[in-house]
C-alpha cells in the first residue's frame, strides 16, 4: 500500500515536473519569437572553452574580478539607499549604517573590503595576461580595455574614499587634489576643477558621488560588454605551453564547465570578505575636521606606493612623482602591444619586456612596504608600566581638608534636586558591600590655625591583598582605551575581570594650563580601564591623592555660629552627544572656552547641536548613594553666566539638596540620630538643634538621595584608601536618553576626563589629549 | 548526448571533450547549488538590509494640546504641534494638527487632522460643523465619524490626560 503511494506520489511529481517544464519551454519559446533573444543567449552560454583554459584557475582571474564588481554593483546600490551626500550628513548617515543598521556592517564591510579585491583581482589579472602575451594582436584592443578598466577601478577606490567624510576621506582627499594642483600650468585650474571649487566641500562631495555612482559605473559597464565582446571573438590567446597545447582542440561548454569554476571562487570570495568583515569591521574615522592639525592623512594601501614616491622628489620635482613618472608606467602599459609586436609570446623569451614589467612591479610593491614600514607607530613608552602598589588592608586616616571657597562654578552641574521619601531610596547607604569603606562619624579636630576639620576614618574592610586590575597590562596604543568584552560588568573595582582590562594612564595637568600654557601645575596620573557586557559599560578610575575630601559646603558649630567650608574630590568623564567632528580631533580645546577674566571661563559649545554628556562622580554628593551625577552641556543660556551651558539631565526624584537654612546663616536640617554622622540621607534629618552639637562639631552640607531618572543613569563607587582613590562608574551603553551618549560597541567614542583633588582649594585638572575608547 | 545539447564544432578547430561534457549534469546542479547559497546569502541580508527600521513602530508622544482654560467647550479648536522625532538617523521636528473639542470641558475629544483615506490633512468648517477632506471630498462629523466620501473608516481619536492644567495627547 505504502510502496504503491509512494509510486503514485513520483509519478505526480514527475507530471508536476513536466508541467513545470514545458510551461518553462512555453514561456521560452514565446519570449524568443517576439525578442529573438534565445538564439543569441544560447550561442553565448555554448561558447567552446578550450580544455587548456578550463584546466587552468589563472584563467578564471577575470571572470572572478566580473563576481567581484557584480557584488560591489550591490552593495554600492544598497548602501546608496541610506547614504546622504552632504559634509553635515554624510559621516552620521554612514556612521548609522555602520552601527545601528541590521546588518549594516555586512553591506559596508563588504563593500569596503570587495573593493580592495578588485584591485587586487584586476591586478593580477593583468599580470596573468601580461606573462601570457595575450595582449598581441589582434587582441591590442582587448589589452588596453583592461588597462582603461584597471583606471576606472582605481577612480573608483578614490572617489569612494572620500564619501564617508570622516578624516581618512577627507584628508586624503585634500592630498589627492592637491598633488593635481601640483601639476605645471594647468595644476590649479584642474584641481578646482575636481574640487568644484577652492575648497572641499558640498561641490566637492557631489562630484566625487556623482562620479562614483553614475560616471564611473558608466565607463565600467560599456568597457567591461567591450572587453567581453572582444575575448569571444578573438577568443583566448593560444597556450605558451605543450602541455596546454596538447588540450588546445578539445573543448568544453562556457556553462556550465566554465561558469560553475568562477562560482565557486565567486561564494568562496563571498563568504572571505564576509568573514573580513565581521573579524575586522570596515574603519570609519571621526568625522571629517578641516581645522584639526594631527590627523595623518594616507591613501588606502594601493595608492601607497604613489605616497611613498612622492617623498623623493620634493619642491618643484614633484610634478615628476605626481604625473610624470605614472604617466610613463601607464602610458608604457597603453603602448605595449604597440611596442612589443614581435611573435614570440613566452616570457622567457622576452626578456626586455619582462624585465620592465618586473622592474614596476618590484618597484611598486617595494614603495608600498617602505611607505608601510615607515609609517609604524613607534612603541609606546613603557614608562606606565610599573607595577602598582599592592593595597592592603589596613586603618588609615586621612585627613579631609576643608577648603576656603563657595563652590566649584567650573565642575557643578545645576543643583535642582529635591528630597525624596527615604523609602523611594534605591540604593541603601548603610548597607556596606565586601569592598566598600565604611565611613565612620565624624569628630571635629581643631587645626593649627583654628578652624575645624573634619577627621574621617576611611576604613577598607575587606579590600584584596592584590587588586586585579595591579596585574593588568599597559595599553599599546596611545591614548586609547580598549574596553573588554566580559559576562557582567559589575560595578566593582576589584573584580578578577581588571586583570586582563588593558590600563589607560592618562597624564592630566591644571585644567588653565593645559589650554594656555600659563600655568604648568601639574595634575595626578589617572589610571583608566573599561569593561562591557551587552548591557552596560563599567570603567574603573585609580589616580593618587593625598587627601580624601569628603566635606561638601559643610558647615561648622564654633559653638556660638555655623561657618561654611569644605569641598569634595571629583572626577568627569565627558562623551560627545552624536558625532562630533571638532572634540574628536581638539578634545578638551573644543569645549574649554576661556576668557580675560578667569570668572568667564565656561565649558560647553557653541552651537545648540553640539551636545557633551557629563558623568561626574563627586566624593561628598553623589558616591555615598552609590552614582555619578549625569549632566549634559550645550550653549550658553546665558552669556554673562558662565554656568548656564551645564544642565542636569532630567530628574524624576530623589538627588541631592543643599542643607542651608533660609537665612543662609547656617544648616536646614542635621543628622536625627547621631549628628556626628558624616552623611545625613534623605529621611534621616531633623531640623537643626545648636544646643545638640559639639564645638567644632560639622553638619553635612547636603541632603542626599538617589537621583531617579536621567540624572541617575551612572552607578558609582568610590573607595579610598592608600592615598588614592578607586573609582568605578558604570551605565548602560545606551539609556534611551536623548541627554545622553550612546555607546556602541566597536564604534571608537572619543572622550575627555578631568580630576579635581579639593585639597587646599579647588584643584582641577584635566588632559588636553583626546582620548579614544575602543572596543577589544 | 552532446550532439543533442550542443550544436557541432568545427572540425578544423577540434571538438567537444565528452568526458567532460558526461559530466554536464553535475555541474549544472553544482552550479544552480552554488549559485542559490550565494543569492539567498546575499538576497536575504539585502533585504534584511533594505527593510531596515522601517518597520519598526516609532514609540508614542505626548504632546500638549492646549491649556484648558483657552480650549473652550463648544468649539472646535485647531492645534499645530512640533515634536522631535527620529527620522532614520537624524533628530529633526515633526510638524502636525490636532483637533481639539469638547461638549463639557472635562471630556477632550482630540482628533489627528489625517485623513483616513489617503492621508491629506482635513479642515474644520465651522458653518458646516463637519471636517472636510480638500483632497477627495470626504466628509467627518465633529467627533470624527465619517458622513459622506471615500475615507474608510474614522479620524484617529488621540488618548488624552489632562496634567497641570493643560491636555496633553498621544500622538
Amino acid at each position: 500500500m505504502r510502496l504503491a503511494l509512494k509510486h503514485a506520489d513520483r509519478q505526480s511529481n514527475n507530471k508536476t515536473g513536466l508541467r513545470i517544464g514545458s510551461t518553462l519551454n512555453a514561456l521560452a519559446t514565446w519570449i524568443d519569437e517576439r525578442t529573438g533573444f534565445l538564439a543569441p543567449l544560447k550561442s553565448f552560454f555554448n561558447y567552446p572553452v578550450p580544455k587548456y583554459v578550463h584546466k587552468n584557475l589563472l584563467y578564471s582571474l577575470g571572470g572572478l574580478t566580473l563576481i567581484a564588481i557584480l557584488l560591489q554593483v550591490i552593495t554600492g546600490l544598497l548602501l546608496s539607499f541610506y547614504y546622504d551626500p552632504s559634509p553635515t550628513e554624510a559621516y552620521n548617515s554612514v556612521d548609522y549604517v555602520t552601527y545601528q543598521l541590521a546588518l549594516g556592517w555586512l553591506i559596508r564591510g563588504l563593500h569596503y573590503f570587495n573593493a580592495s579585491a578588485i584591485v587586487i583581482l584586476i591586478t593580477t589579472h593583468l599580470l596573468r595576461t601580461f606573462s601570457f602575451s595575450a595582449y598581441k594582436k589582434p587582441r591590442e584592443l582587448t589589452w588596453l580595455s583592461g588597462i582603461f578598466l584597471l583606471l576606472v577601478v582605481l577612480g573608483f577606490a578614490f572617489t569612494g574614499y572620500l564619501l564617508p567624510w570622516d578624516q581618512r576621506g577627507y584628508w586624503a582627499t585634500k592630498v589627492g587634489t592637491e598633488i593635481a594642483a601640483s601639476a605645471p600650468v594647468i595644476g590649479e585650474w584642474q584641481a578646482r576643477l575636481v574640487r568644484g571649487g577652492p575648497e572641499l566641500g558640498q561641490a566637492t562631495l557631489n562630484r566625487f558621488y556623482i562620479t562614483h555612482i553614475l560616471l564611473l559605473p558608466g565607463a565600467l559597464v560599456l568597457l567591461i560588454l567591450f572587453h567581453i565582446y572582444q575575448l569571444r571573438y578573438h577568443g583566448v590567446a593560444p597556450p605558451l605551453t605543450k602541455r596546454g597545447q596538447a588540450l588546445a582542440n578539445k573543448f568544453v561548454p562556457f556553462f556550465p564547465h566554465w561558469v560553475v569554476i568562477d562560482a565557486t571562487l565567486g561564494l568562496i570570495l563571498l563568504a572571505f570578505l564576509a568573514f573580513l568583515s565581521w573579524r575586522w569591521p570596515a574603519p570609519l574615522e571621526f568625522p571629517a575636521d578641516p581645522s584639526s592639525t594631527d590627523f595623518v592623512p594616507r591613501p588606502e594601501w594601493y595608492f601607497l606606493f604613489l605616497f611613498q614616491l612622492l617623498k623623493y622628489f620634493p619642491g618643484p620635482w614633484e610634478p615628476v612623482a605626481a604625473f610624470l613618472i605614472p604617466l610613463v608606467v601607464i602610458g608604457s602599459m597603453i603602448l605595449l602591444p604597440f611596442i612589443d609586436r614581435g611573435t614570440e609570446r613566452r616570457p622567457w623569451r622576452k626578456p626586455l619586456t619582462t624585465s620592465i614589467a618586473g622592474l614596476y612591479l618590484v618597484m611598486i610593491l617595494a614603495l608600498t612596504f617602505l611607505a608601510l614600514s615607515t609609517d609604524q607607530q613607534p612603541p609606546p613608552a613603557d614608562g606606565f608600566a610599573a607595577a602598582q602598589p599592592q593595597p592592603e588592608a589596613q586603618v588609615v586616616n586621612p585627613e579631609p581638608e576643608i577648603a576656603a571657597g563657595e563652590d566649584d562654578a567650573a565642575a557643578e552641574p545645576e543643583v535642582s534636586a529635591a528630597v525624596a521619601p527615604a523609602e523611594n531610596l534605591e540604593v541603601e547607604p548603610e548597607a556596606e558591600a565586601e569592598h566598600e569603606p565604611s565611613l565612620q562619624n565624624t569628630t571635629a579636630q581643631p587645626d593649627d590655625s583654628g578652624a575645624a576639620l573634619a577627621m574621617l576614618e576611611v576604613l577598607p574592610p575587606a579590600i584584596p591583598a592584590a587588586s586585579p586590575a595591579a596585574q593588568a597590562p599597559v595599553g599599546s596604543k596611545p591614548n586609547t582605551l580598549i574596553a573588554i568584552a566580559v559576562s557582567e560588568a559589575t560595578l566593582d573595582s576589584f573584580a578578577d575581570f581588571w586583570a586582563q582590562a588593558p590600563r589607560l594612564e592618562v597624564a592630566t595637568q591644571g585644567a588653565k594650563a593645559a589650554l594656555s600654557g600659563s600655568d604648568q601645575k601639574t595634575g595626578p596620573l589617572v589610571t583608566v580601564q573599561a569593561a562591557y557586557d551587552a548591557v552596560s559599560l563599567v570603567v574603573r578610575l585609580e589616580w593618587p591623592d593625598a587627601t580624601a575630601s569628603l566635606l561638601k559646603n559643610a558647615w561648622i558649630w564654633s559653638g556660638t555660629r555655623f561657618t561654611k567650608s569644605g569641598n569634595e574630590d571629583q572626577f568627569a568623564m565627558l562623551w560627545p552627544i552624536g558625532n562630533n567632528a571638532e572634540f574628536a580631533t581638539k578634545g578638551c580645546a573644543a569645549i574649554c572656552h576661556q576668557a580675560d577674566d578667569d570668572d568667564k571661563w565656561w565649558m560647553g559649545s557653541e552651537s545648540d547641536s553640539v551636545r557633551y554628556d557629563v558623568w561626574q562622580w563627586l566624593a561628598a554628593r553623589t558616591n555615598p548613594v552609590r552614582q555619578a551625577d549625569d549632566s549634559w552641556w550645550s550653549v550658553q543660556t546665558d552669556p554673562t553666566t558662565p554656568a548656564s551651558s551645564r544642565h542636569s539631565d532630567a530628574l524624576a526624584g530623589g538627588g541631592y539638596q543643599l542643607n542651608i537654612a533660609e537665612d543662609k546663616r547656617g544648616p536646614a536640617v542635621m543628622h536625627g540620630v547621631n549628628p556626628a554622622t558624616p552623611f545625613i540621607f534623605a529621611g534621616e534629618e531633623i531640623a537643626v538643634d545648636p544646643t545638640a552639637l559639639q564645638p567644632n562639631q560639622i553638619v553635612p552640607g547636603y541632603i542626599l538621595a538617589a537621583s531617579v531618572g536621567s540624572r541617575g543613569d551612572i552607578s558609582a563607587r568610590g573607595v579610598w584608601f592608600e592615598g588614592k582613590w578607586i573609582v568605578v562608574l558604570r551605565r548602560a551603553l545606551s539609556t534611551g536618553h536623548e541627554d545622553d551618549a550612546v555607546l556602541t560597541p566597536g564604534k571608537r567614542s572619543p572622550f575627555g576626563l578631568a580630576v579635581w583633588d579639593s585639597k587646599n582649594g579647588i584643584n582641577h585638572n584635566i588632559t588636553p589629549e583626546v582620548l579614544i575608547l575602543e572596543w577589544d | 548526448m552532446s550532439e543533442n545539447y550542443l550544436p557541432p564544432l568545427d572540425p578544423h578547430k577540434g571538438s567537444w571533450d565528452e568526458e567532460s561534457i558526461n559530466r554536464r549534469r553535475f555541474l549544472e546542479f553544482g552550479f544552480w547549488t552554488i549559485s542559490g547559497v550565494a543569492g539567498l546569502a546575499m538576497g536575504g541580508a539585502s533585504l534584511r538590509f533594505l527593510v531596515g527600521d522601517s518597520l519598526k513602530a516609532r514609540p508614542g508622544q505626548w504632546v500638549t494640546v492646549g491649556d484648558l482654560a483657552a480650549l473652550a467647550p463648544g468649539q472646535v479648536h485647531r492645534v499645530t504641534y512640533s515634536v522631535q522625532i527620529t527620522d532614520v538617523w537624524r533628530t529633526v521636528p515633526k510638524n502636525g494638527i490636532l483637533y481639539a473639542y469638547s461638549d463639557d470641558g472635562a471630556e477632550y475629544i482630540v482628533l489627528d487632522a489625517t485623513c483616513s483615506h489617503l492621508g491629506c490633512n482635513v479642515r474644520w468648517l465651522e458653518q458646516e460643523q463637519r471636517f472636510a477632506c480638500p483632497c477627495h471630498n470626504g466628509s467627518f462629523t465633529r467627533a470624527g465619524q465619517v458622513i459622506s466620501g471615500p475615507p474608510p473608516q474614522p479620524l484617529s481619536r488621540l488618548q488624552t490626560k489632562i496634567e497641570n492644567g493643560f491636555l496633553q495627547a498621544l500622538i
